[in-house]
């Protein structure tokens, strides 16, 4: 672990780096460790006291340059693929599910021969999806915590898509416009989790998502 | 410059730091702080969240490397990270011309 090998740094710096250990996967961690030690050694050479009381002030500059451990952590929960997934699916949600609730509606789902089980699985999942969303969005877990509420939420999120148009379309006597674009907007969806569910997933096990394919 | 019109230039400032070949983290922090004069006002150690999102956006390319037994990672740009930084310069210049001569009461230059 970063903090493990600092141990020549300053008590200051160790314990940032004791924070950003236990916020960050290990990579992204050593690799902030890096950039927060080289800013103290500058500061240290830069400094004309290598005492205590310098040494001491060298470290603060470095983290009041290199910012907090929290500020840097939060950083890069807000650039992770996970957040980056939920703000586009929590943005597009309103949209994609107000179709569905129309053509839900306007086809009379409730006279639909759907098991009471189903509807109430379909809904606790939707509630589930939303709270999950938020979640990754407001709350403050750990990166692999955040990823992996984001990866439920987007399995959750392609059964939803999956069942609700192949129940519209088997229940429906006549597919309307309506509920083709509502399949429409799913399979969008679909598509768009598909594509990024790999860097969530992998964000999940390993720590980080890696480049694109 | 201010420091916050700097900031949302960040991307552009970060690929133009890769262009002439790979640097690691601390380096680009470097590069950076170099070619702003210092004005760029954000903790530097947010520089690396940003590099990760240019490497998760394929724009860069990051590999471990540990030349003096410390580990960092070494950024280079791809080629569609020197596409966009291309992109970003035009759009930069185009941006710098017609607020030059707005600003001064000259004509637009034409564009196209």
């Amino acid at each position: 672990m970063a903090g493990d090998r600092l141990t020549g740094d300053h008590p200051l710096v160790r314990a940032q780096l004791a924070r950003l250990d236990r916020r960050l996967p290990h990579d992204l961690a050593d690799e902030v460790a890096d950039g927060l030690r080289s800013t103290y050694e500058r500061h240290l050479r830069a400094g004309a006291h290598h005492d205590s009381g310098g040494r001491a002030d060298a470290a603060a500059a470095a983290i009041a340059e290199f910012g907090d451990a929290d500020v840097v952590a939060d950083a890069f929960l807000a650039a992770s693929p996970g957040r980056l997934t939920a703000r586009a699916l929590l943005a597009t949600g309103p949209l994609v599910g107000g179709c569905w609730a129309a053509v839900l509606v306007s086809d009379r789902a409730w006279t639909w021969p759907v098991p009471d089980l189903g509807r109430s699985a379909a809904g606790a999942a939707l509630l589930l999806v939303v709270a999950a969303l938020l979640l990754v969005l407001r709350a403050p877990i750990g990166y692999r915590a955040l990823h992996a509420v984001t990866a439920t939420a987007c399995g959750l999120l392609v059964l939803l898509d999956l069942a609700l148009p192949l129940t519209a379309v088997t229940r429906s006597p006549s597919p309307t416009p309506l509920l083709v674009l509502a399949a429409g907007l799913s399979a969008v969806r679909l598509a768009v989790v598909a594509a990024r569910g790999r860097a969530v997933l992998a964000a999940a096990l390993t720590g980080w998502g890696g480049p694109r394919p | 410059m201010r420091g916050e019109a700097l900031k949302g230039h960040l991307d552009g400032l970060l690929l133009a730091t890769l262009e002439p070949g790979a640097r690691h983290g601390y380096a680009v922090i470097e590069a950076l702080r170099e070619v702003t004069g210092g004005s760029l006002d954000l903790p530097t150690g947010t520089v690396y969240p940003a590099l990760r999102r240019l490497e998760q956006a394929g724009l860069i390319r990051g590999t471990w490397d540990a030349p003096s037994g410390r580990r960092r990672r070494c950024y280079e740009l791809t080629p569609a990270g020197h596409r966009r930084l291309a992109e970003e310069r035009a759009g930069w210049r185009t941006f710098v011309t017609t607020v030059s001569a707005a600003l001064e009461g000259r004509p637009w230059p034409a564009t196209g």
